[in-house]
């Protein structure tokens, strides 16, 4: 949350940013989840650690396959959720 | 999370090309939340399927500051106004350089000059910053990177898939 405190909240512009900011120490960007970091671990473990069928975290699934550039599984993700949601 | 969802989705499309449904879909956000304002997402969308006018005019719709400055640049530069584009460019980086590294590379992926992206890559990742998340979504479907080899070692950095 270092970053956060540096940025601040002066606008929605780095709000946005800091939703996303955590970052874990090899480098690897685990912060996508907010709701759910976990540090120490690549990204590709953490997308597989998820459950895709799960309406509670298939947002943060998605976002992961985003991240790795599974376009596909995002899309299908995020439609998902959509009409989950509805 | 509705607009998330949306949002996602629309990530999803614009990694494809599929814009028109990208756009499609942050409207839709914003209509389900009327509260939210992504007119600089969809401004973005439009830069990237060569829409600058349209942008422009959706551009004027951002109330944000920071949001708006961070478009001109782009914007400026889709329009033909090269002095324009590098002035609002220079100003957002003084302002927002230690603090906003990757997304000044993508500006200057936007304009076709990736030796400057790689050099803000580089301050982004000493930033540790989050927009590295869009790294593969937006940097390499704009700039075209897959064969840089820059690229594929920046990916080994973040532990990103090739």
């Amino acid at each position: 949350m270092a970053n956060a405190q540096r940025v601040g909240k002066r606008s929605e512009h780095y709000e946005r940013k800091v939703r996303f900011q955590a970052v874990i120490p090899d480098g690897c960007l685990a912060g996508v989840a907010r709701q759910r970091p976990i540090p120490g671990r690549s990204l590709t473990d953490a997308a597989q650690s998820l459950d895709p069928s799960d309406i509670n975290t298939l947002n943060i699934w998605g976002t992961l396959a985003y991240v790795l550039g599974r376009w596909s599984e995002t899309i299908d993700a995020a439609q998902k959720a959509i009409n989950l949601d509805r | 999370m509705t607009d998330g969802n949306y949002e996602l989705l629309s990530a999803g499309l614009i990694a494809t090309g599929r814009y028109r449904e990208a756009e499609r879909s942050i409207r839709r956000a914003m209509e389900i939340q009327p509260s939210i304002n992504r007119h600089d997402i969809i401004a973005g969308i439009m830069l990237q399927d060569k829409r600058p006018q349209e942008a422009m005019v959706e551009g004027a719709l951002v109330t944000d500051d920071d949001i708006r400055a961070y478009l001109l640049p782009s914007m400026y530069f889709a329009l033909g106004r090269h002095e324009e584009a590098n002035a609002a460019l220079s100003m957002y980086e003084r302002k927002h350089g230690d603090q906003n590294a990757a997304g000044i590379a993508w500006l200057y992926a936007f304009r076709g000059e990736k030796d400057r992206a790689f050099q803000w890559f580089d301050h982004a990742y000493t930033q540790h910053d989050g927009d590295f998340r869009f790294i593969k979504g937006a940097f390499e479907h704009l700039a075209n990177s897959r064969q840089d080899p820059r690229y594929t070692a920046l990916l080994r950095k973040l532990n990103l898939p090739e």
